[in-house]
């Protein structure tokens, strides 16, 4: 089922429920894309990235992509896609000086396109929300694009919150170094970390993910520590506790299925583990969800 | 079979309008007109919100002109402000994110203000 919602201000909205597809050579707008459920592989140039619940991925203007999604269970994504002018005009907005915006306040700068780290980002806080909100509205089949912008510019909000705390901040995490060294470095540990995502229920081991990431195993270690305020094994942890979190909370899959599935090894180092980061035990979680 | 009755006690300019307020635009039904046995110049209402619930609400006018804060909570306050806005309720600028989610601030003419709040838990990550 694939559902297209066009609002008057030439965005869009895709939100699609499948157990099969593939999309090659697609190239469009600025675009929002998640997952509600399942996973859906992309492919940016020679990037592989797995997106799953609990993240987004963006994708800027004029990027060539493919998308594919195979799965035994039904995969629910929703993409938006955002008129340039739309996003330009908020762009600036958010980023001009106030004197400017009130001396002329119908300018936008030509070729003032914003252009974003292409990387998975944590979809959390209000920008899930919003985002399962307007997933909602979707499913209503409400024809009123005015509400509809509502979320699209709530979601612009919330993103560009998101990438200031998850790039902008945690780049300058790097300030010993010169910028171009530092945003050469930042794209490296991006492509180890979204690596990562997408290869979490893997057996993975660092020399493999340095490899990726062109980095030495002992820099790499230092860095990523240095940025993410962890270090690589401790990301892997958390990313395959928060799918199992989310296959605990809306699938009927065993603990020992699930566990199976996030790729760790046995059953009591993963009530171990999930004890540790939530405080609680998976089946108590589950038990109550259920209550 | 039990009913949980929610009581607030809401001091207001005019009672009146708050009661319309409440009704005609937040989605409150005003079920019965209570008498209040001690204070039976409070006028009293026993109100349904929308998903139901029971509240008795006691609205009196303050002589100091107060207003007491009203707090709504919401499942969704971004189509709660579009849809409010466009039946032409005031609101005290656009929602904006607070540490417990996102809430708007609509005020009616007589001053009093409704917070339309939804709740979030920043800390459920899935």
């Amino acid at each position: 089922m694939k559902k297209i919602q066009i609002v008057n201000n030439q965005n869009k909205i895709y939100s699609e429920i499948t157990t099969n597809a593939t999309y090659a050579n697609e190239c469009h707008e600025f675009s929002i894309r998640m997952v509600v459920d399942g996973q859906e592989q992309y492919k940016l140039g020679n990037k592989k990235l797995n997106i799953l619940p609990g993240n987004f991925l963006v994708i800027n203007e004029g990027t060539v992509f493919g998308r594919e999604i195979y799965s035994e269970i039904p995969v629910n994504t929703i993409s938006i896609l955002y008129d340039s002018q739309f996003l330009n005009s908020f762009h600036h907005s958010a980023t001009a000086a106030q004197s400017l915006l009130l001396d002329e306040p119908f300018f936008v700068p030509e070729n003032s396109a914003p252009v974003f780290l292409e990387t998975i980002y944590p979809l959390k806080g209000d920008m899930r929300y919003n985002l399962l909100h307007l997933q909602e509205i979707i499913n209503t089949d409400t024809t009123d694009e005015m509400l509809i912008d509502q979320y699209l510019l709530h979601s612009l909000i919330n993103f560009y919150r998101i990438y200031n705390k998850e790039i902008l901040t945690k780049s300058d995490e790097l300030k010993a170094l010169s910028y171009k060294t530092r945003t050469e470095l930042f794209k490296r540990l991006n492509i180890a970390k979204d690596y990562i995502i997408s290869n979490y229920n893997q057996a993975l081991t660092l020399t493999e993910i340095c490899q990726h990431a062109c980095l030495s195993q002992t820099h790499f270690c230092r860095t990523f520590k240095q940025t993410f305020h962890c270090s690589p094994y401790q990301y892997l942890i958390q990313v395959r506790l928060g799918q199992a979190k989310h296959m605990l909370k809306n699938t009927n899959y065993e603990v020992n299925e699930i566990v199976s599935m996030i790729g760790i090894d046995n059953v009591s180092s993963f009530i171990r583990f999930f004890k540790g980061r939530y405080g609680i035990t998976p089946g108590n979680f589950r038990t109550g969800i259920a209550a | 079979m039990t009913e949980e009755l929610t009581y607030a006690e809401i001091c207001v300019k005019e009672p009146r309008a708050t009661l319309k307020f409440l009704t005609q635009y937040l989605g409150f039904v005003n079920v019965s007109n209570l008498y209040n046995a001690e204070n039976p110049g409070r006028p009293g209402f026993l109100l349904h919100d929308k998903s139901g619930r029971s509240y008795f609400i006691a609205l009196h006018a303050d002589h100091d002109d107060y207003n007491s804060p009203i707090v709504i909570n919401t499942d969704d306050c971004l189509k709660d402000y579009y849809l409010l806005d466009k039946q032409g309720v005031q609101f005290d600028g656009i929602p904006g994110y607070t540490s417990d989610g996102l809430r708007a601030v609509a005020v009616d003419n007589n001053g009093t203000r409704y917070t339309l709040l939804e709740h979030r838990d920043y800390n459920d990550e899935l």
